[in-house]
């Protein structure tokens, strides 16, 4: 069958956009000013080494297959699935806002391919099974809660929890964690009596009708079980609902929320302590499902730094610049020695830490980062945060435990400085609904040159109405606005806008370690921000001075 | 040209030195390589290797002169000249980017040795953690862009003001030559040697070291390089300077560098370039016209607050005020993540090259009588001129035009042609590549290119290493 490129012919747009400056595989750690910690970030390059597998390399590949230089055949079926569609390519290109889509190119590639009979046939096993059983392993649907068997799961709540194939099948401690975790939390959870499978590996191997059709058998079971909100311990379930589920009727009237998220807002609700009995160094792996593709960095962090007895490390490439465990994008099914051996890379970072326990929040990321340690000499242990949080949570707390503050909600100079801008919404004025920036409070600047954790932190973002103030950092901020606290201190006292302004542009533009300092850390293009209002912000808030004129 | 290879033969014979993951004669692989950031079509190599240190480069071209087989050198392939596509089909490919490492640092000499893989952005870090500081700190591409890339091709970027190119911060090169020997250059001729320990580039014999600067990858291939370093800077100062005209934006450049205050000054434009990069500005300052950003770095802060408020007299002498330090600072701290986002304006037509800081304002008058002539902008052609110091007193200059609707290649071109034309008048480029050569080559002075070419057959009889480089 003649292979028509009619997905992938979508999005050729972004071949000629790309300028194959090559930072999207060979870009090096970045300028720690930048806080851009890029690092090497294709994780299928920096294994297979060669151009072809880099998403520029990719770009010109596809440019030469749509070009009809490169045929179709197994030497370009393997290549197509090589890629893990981590999005760490994406994240890295400042070509064009949120960067050239390569994994969608991928992924359209693949459809073309699937649609003209260009299949791998361990995926074709896989759609079998999904077919056949609900799930990708070939495992019988009736063993799907094996793991807890002969205990007594609740069919309807507000709150349903969707465990996804790999937990019960593959992973069944981590399935076990997150029913244990719920269960310690005194969460009311419903299960769904012959959950299926999600449909992640369908899309992302290109059999988009067999997703669709999936997707929508999921939905209405989802409505027919009565739940508002779906939880789940899984990434790429989480991903797969909340992102590629987004135009199906009826998923827009649940809630989708990562187990994390989910823990992380009920316990500012119901406190609790979370203990390990041995001190550990602790690091986390940001899934790309649940970091990059979905937008979660912050609550798993929040969890896992709320755990006493620990030191908790971050890698060098963490948050948006992850490097991927190598599982996703159905590689490890095709291509398992090169899932292992992006796995080996990441696990050795943690390594190179000194790290004790590497914990993950998505059963694939745990089992191929526990896979790719086959054989090394290292203590590392790899483990969910589901399992981690159900071991370690002790006892109930008392008081309440606010992010951005003293524990009890005694004042402190963020939470003056946030009652201040409150009274001053106007300063974020110029700023388009949706931009959000972290302020973040440091006693030295060595402290955010050296990038520890500000005193404190809260976030602002502009919306319909005016801004809202919330604890702690934001998931993906456009901007850190760093302050010290003296700058703080001085700020909340100005007692008009313009003196405000006046203040901030002279921290800004005289910073000084006694007096007050002011520095920014621009997480998005500058033309971006400037597009966002961030140019008239900083004109108002006496950033771009004529001093001439002052 | 096409060369005859027993491609199996060399692919196993390869494969015997590097190891067989570490070769490939894979059609997607090979595509993948015959194209770099230019708007040049490349040809495609016949095999690409990966080798990891000196000895596997050295055995690579032994069987490559043995055999007459082309031999095209690579890094990053950020290059923006089209100086690291291949010319020749069935070449042989070397990838260097394999060879990434810092091989040492000398704290006696004040010295860095590298792998010539190694990308800008990863020495600048592990350097930083260490304490030091290079001098250049490489091209605008210089995420990806490699150092021995850089070398090859003059690059000239972030820190040139004080340091000058990339060239002019190397102190010696190792060098596997087209008959597989291997050279080390500046002190560490002496056969007893290491690169680590060198300490002088200008000693004893010529300079050696120059002949592979700017050589496009065609003299030799580098594979290791002894750069300079400095301690990182205890005093450091950013500010912004705004001018009514780019005659007197230019001639506060001028004395900036004359004095050498800055380690980098940068920006200086037109009110297109402003609107471009930082449109806020145009309503914030609405007397402004030109601008330029200014970096000093000294050992001590009062040295930086000293040099800031003379550069601040000089801008006022010249009709300039202070406007923040916004630019420069947003400039330095995002070293390599700038030019990115001019991509989506269209793919870029750069004019990169070096000319005397007065000239400055005539060619941009110039250009703008050409953007004028060919109604650049009533044909969607946007463009962007920046201009940067470059030691010992000279500039780059930046005019990029970029074209948004691809029936209009016919305008840009034209527009494109003149505007080179008029910069060779009083400048030169400093990179060449497919870019520039058909407007240097016929330039340049015949016995120039006798020269140039007798050193080539000197080290490289068969004209193996990147040919038909600088060939008319």
């Amino acid at each position: 069958m003649t292979t028509k490129f009619s997905q992938l012919e979508k999005l050729e747009h972004f071949i000629d956009i790309c300028g194959r400056c090559g930072d999207c595989g060979t870009s090096g750690t970045q300028m720690s000013t930048a806080k851009r910690h890029v690092d090497r970030p294709c994780p299928v390059k920096n294994v297979l080494g060669y151009e072809a597998y880099s998403a520029r390399g990719r770009i010109i590949v596809l440019k030469n297959v749509l070009g009809g230089k490169l045929k179709v055949n197994k030497e370009l079926l393997d290549w197509a699935y090589s890629c893990t569609t981590c999005a760490s390519c994406k994240e890295t290109c400042l070509a064009i806002d949120g960067g050239i889509d390569t994994p969608a190119m991928m992924e359209a590639l693949r459809c073309d391919l699937v649609a003209s009979g260009n299949v791998v046939s361990k995926h074709e096993e896989i759609v079998d099974s999904i077919r056949k059983n609900g799930n990708p392993y070939g495992e019988p649907a009736a063993k799907r809660l094996d793991f807890i068997k002969g205990r007594h799961v609740a069919a309807k709540a507000d709150v349903l929890l969707f465990l996804g194939c790999t937990a019960a099948y593959r992973e069944p401690s981590m399935a076990a964690g997150a029913v244990a975790l719920l269960d310690k939390l005194g969460v009311p959870y419903a299960m769904l009596d012959g959950e299926g499978c999600c449909g992640s590996i369908l899309k992302r191997c290109g059999y988009s009708a067999e997703f669709a059709a999936n997707a929508k058998k999921n939905v209405a079971a989802i409505e027919a079980s009565g739940a508002r909100k779906v939880v789940f311990p899984c990434a790429g379930c989480y991903r797969t609902f909340k992102k590629d589920y987004a135009d199906i009727d009826g998923a827009k009237n649940i809630q989708f929320q990562h187990i994390t998220e989910f823990v992380s807002e009920y316990i500012k609700a119901h406190p609790k302590q979370f203990k390990f009995k041995q001190h550990a160094r602790v690091s986390y792996h940001d899934p790309c499902h649940l970091g990059r593709h979905a937008g979660v960095y912050e609550a798993p962090r929040d969890l896992l730094k709320g755990i006493q007895n620990a030191t908790f490390i971050e890698l060098d490439a963490s948050r948006n610049f992850s490097h991927c465990c190598g599982s996703g994008g159905g590689v490890k099914s095709s291509n398992p020695e090169l899932a292992r051996g992006i796995a080996a890379n990441r696990d050795a970072e943690a390594v190179a830490k000194q790290v004790d326990l590497l914990v993950s929040a998505c059963p694939f990321c745990e089992k191929n980062l526990r896979d790719g340690l086959d054989g090394a000499a290292t203590v590392l242990r790899v483990a969910d945060i589901t399992e981690i949080l159900a071991e370690t949570m002790v006892e109930e707390l008392k008081g309440k435990v606010a992010a951005c503050g003293a524990p009890g909600g005694a004042t402190t100079t963020g939470s003056e400085y946030m009652a201040y801008l409150a009274r001053y919404p106007d300063i974020f004025s110029d700023l388009v609904q949706g931009s959000i920036m972290d302020f973040t409070i440091y006693n030295k600047i060595e402290d955010l040159q050296a990038e520890c954790d500000p005193v404190e932190a809260f976030n602002v973002l502009r919306t319909d109405k005016g801004i809202d103030i919330t604890p702690g950092r934001a998931d993906s901020a456009d901007l850190e606005l760093a302050l010290s606290v003296a700058a703080v201190k001085r700020l909340i006292t100005c007692p008009t806008k313009a003196a405000y302004a006046e203040q901030f542009g002279k921290f800004y533009n005289e910073p000084d370690e006694v007096e007050g300092w002011i520095d920014f850390v621009l997480n998005k293009r500058t033309k971006t921000l400037i597009k966002m209002g961030y140019g008239k912000f900083a004109e108002a808030a006496g950033i771009l001075e004529d001093e001439d004129s002052v | 040209m096409t060369a005859s290879i027993d491609i199996p033969a060399a692919q196993a014979a390869i494969a015997s030195i590097v190891g067989a993951a570490n070769v490939s004669t894979e059609p997607i692989v090979l595509c993948s390589y015959a194209e770099d950031a230019s708007p040049f079509p490349g040809k495609l190599p016949g095999i690409v290797v990966r080798p990891r240190s000196t000895e596997e480069v050295k055995s690579i071209m032994v069987y490559a002169a043995k055999n007459k087989v082309p031999v095209v050198p690579v890094g990053g392939r950020s290059s923006i000249c089209g100086s690291t596509i291949p010319r020749v089909d069935n070449a042989l490919m070397i990838d260097f980017t394999r060879m990434d490492q810092v091989i040492a640092i000398n704290e006696d000499a004040m010295t860095v040795t590298v792998q010539p893989g190694i990308t800008w952005s990863r020495l600048i870090h592990d350097l930083k953690e260490k304490g030091f500081k290079l001098g250049f700190r490489g091209p605008y591409g210089g995420n990806a862009g490699t150092v021995a890339g850089s070398l090859s091709g003059n690059s000239i970027g972030c820190g040139a003001a004080a340091h000058g190119g990339a060239p002019d911060n190397v102190v010696s090169l190792e060098v596997v030559l087209a008959s597989g020997e291997v050279i080390k250059t500046g002190s560490a001729w002496k056969e007893s040697a290491e690169l680590k320990g060198t300490f002088a580039r200008f000693c004893t014999y010529n300079d050696i070291t120059g002949l592979f600067l700017g050589d496009h990858g065609s003299l030799g291939l580098k594979t290791a390089a002894t750069l300079k370093i400095f301690p990182v800077p205890k005093g450091v100062a950013y500010f912004d300077m705004g001018f009514p005209d780019i005659h007197s934006g230019a001639r506060a450049f001028q004395e900036i560098q004359k004095e050498h205050l800055a380690e980098e000054i940068v920006m200086l434009g037109d009110d297109n370039s402003i609107e471009l990069l930082v449109n806020s500005y145009r309503s914030t300052f609405p007397d402004v016209h030109c601008l330029f950003g200014v970096v000093i770095e000294e050992p001590d802060e009062r040295i930086a607050d000293v040099k800031k408020e003379l550069c601040e007299k000089i801008a006022r002498k010249h009709g300039g005020k202070p406007i923040g330090q916004f630019l420069a600072k947003a400039h330095w701290g995002n070293m390599f993540n700038l030019t990115q986002s001019l991509f989506e304006e269209g793919f870029w037509h750069n004019t990169c090259h070096l000319r005397p800081i007065s000239t400055l304002p005539a060619i941009i008058d110039q250009f703008h009588a050409i953007a004028k002539k060919h109604e650049l902008k009533k044909n969607q052609i946007n463009w962007i001129i920046s201009a940067l110091g470059v030691a010992h007193c000279y500039t780059s200059g930046w005019i990029t035009l970029f074209l948004k609707d691809k029936s209009k290649q016919d305008v840009l071109d034209a527009a494109w042609d003149e505007l080179k034309a008029a910069e060779m008048v009083s400048g030169v480029p400093y990179w060449t590549g497919k870019l520039w050569e058909p407007y240097v080559l016929p330039m340049t002075s015949p016995a120039f290119l006798a020269v140039m070419k007798r050193v080539k057959e000197a080290l490289d009889p068969e004209n193996l290493i990147h040919p038909q480089v600088f060939r008319p």
